[in-house]
């Protein structure tokens, strides 16, 4: 009797551990795939700002936010907005009009500008505090008729 | 026998519950994170191909044209204009005309709304004459090197490429502003200032440009003058 309660001891304890052994191993393999999927979530997050076409036109000195390139508008009056180097010269002209302004100190721009019925195709340039230049070119559609 | 018999029952009545529940709650959370990541996946996917809400238009000429669709080219770049029944059409003087009137080299805006695959599905199709369109204007920046005295003639030297110069002409319609878009006058141009120059081809002088307007980056208001002192 003393033989068999040993025995049977010793079994469930192996029993015991192969089981528990199984569980740790599944268990750190199930948290293994957790975390992974946790680091692809924040990438994924992170991405919209190259998929999304947010931006009509830009380079590296130059981005205009708004009015998206193409835009038909029933107004005649657009502030184009957008960032460059701090501190730069901005000329927008028209074919008939210039306007210009100045990017403030963390480069941002807001600057009004006229448009001509139909479509007006604008160059925004840019000349930072170094005299380096660079020029968008862009087309707005001032249009009232129902499209 | 009988007491291994019960050890492991009562292991298993033990154990096993609670270990399926975690490996169930531990599912759960993955089948809730890919759900999570399927939707946002689907919402950016929705942003980037569906149709535009917001009218766009298209200018360029017609390279080939038929009864459902209209190719323009601008700047070597060409598009695809989709027309349907209810395009609307209007000649260059802003009347309005028909498809039959629209031929391969016609300059054209079209109007309308884009779909997934970047076509225009034209709703109004102008006529235009591309070249009264053409922006004309260029932003010089540079120095002055030479001031006519017999005429209203400045001639600049690009900052960036000294082997180039304008010959810029002003006249009273000239803007001429300092850095602060405060307006000056033409006599505050002087030789070797900074400007920056809003030019545009001369029509009546060859290789002379006329400025529409003048920032002048170097003009600083003068100071009052200090009263000379009177001798005894």
């Amino acid at each position: 009797m003393i033989k068999e309660l040993f025995l049977a001891i010793i079994l469930g304890a192996i029993l015991g551990l192969g089981v528990m052994g199984s569980y740790l191993a599944l268990n750190k393999k199930v948290n293994t795939n957790q975390n992974k999927t946790a680091e692809i979530t924040p990438i994924i997050s992170d991405t919209p700002i190259s998929i999304t076409p947010t931006v009509n036109n830009s380079n590296d000195q130059l981005t205009i936010d708004s009015p998206e390139n193409e835009t038909v508008v029933s107004v005649s009056k657009v502030n184009f907005t957008g960032i460059t180097k701090p501190n730069s010269n901005l000329i927008i002209t028209t074919s008939t009009k210039s306007f210009t302004g100045k990017s403030d100190n963390s480069g941002k721009f807001n600057l009004a500008v006229d448009l001509e019925s139909g479509v007006n195709l604008i160059k925004v340039t840019s000349i930072d505090p170094n005299d380096n230049q660079t020029e968008i070119l862009t087309t707005i559609t001032y249009s009232t008729a129902k499209i | 026998m009988k007491l291994i018999a019960f050890l492991l029952l009562i292991f298993n009545l033990t154990c096993t519950p609670a270990l399926a529940v975690d490996a169930t709650t531990s599912s759960d959370k993955q089948k809730d994170i890919i759900n999570l990541v399927q939707q946002k996946v689907k919402e950016k996917l929705s942003l980037i191909t569906s149709p535009s809400t917001k009218p766009k238009s298209f200018i360029g000429t017609i390279t080939t044209i038929d009864s459902t669709k209209i190719s323009i080219d601008y700047q070597n770049n060409s598009k695809t204009i989709l027309i349907d029944d209810d395009t609307a059409y209007v000649d260059i003087k802003r009347n309005k005309s028909k498809f039959a009137n629209f031929k391969v080299g016609q300059g054209i805006i079209a109007m309308g709304y884009l779909n997934e695959n970047n076509q225009l599905n034209g709703k109004r199709i102008v006529a235009v004459d591309l070249k009264s369109l053409e922006n004309k204007n260029e932003v010089v920046i540079g120095k002055v090197v030479d001031i006519s005295k017999s005429s209203p003639i400045i001639v600049v030297i690009p900052i960036k490429n000294k082997n180039s110069q304008y010959q810029i002409k002003t006249d009273t319609k000239t803007e001429i502003l300092d850095k602060s878009n405060t307006k000056i006058a033409s006599k505050d141009i002087v030789l070797g200032q900074k400007i920056i120059a809003i030019i545009q081809p001369d029509v009546k002088i060859a290789k002379t440009f006329y400025a529409s307007k003048i920032i002048n980056l170097d003009f600083a208001t003068s100071s009052p003058s200090a009263t000379p002192t009177p001798k005894n």
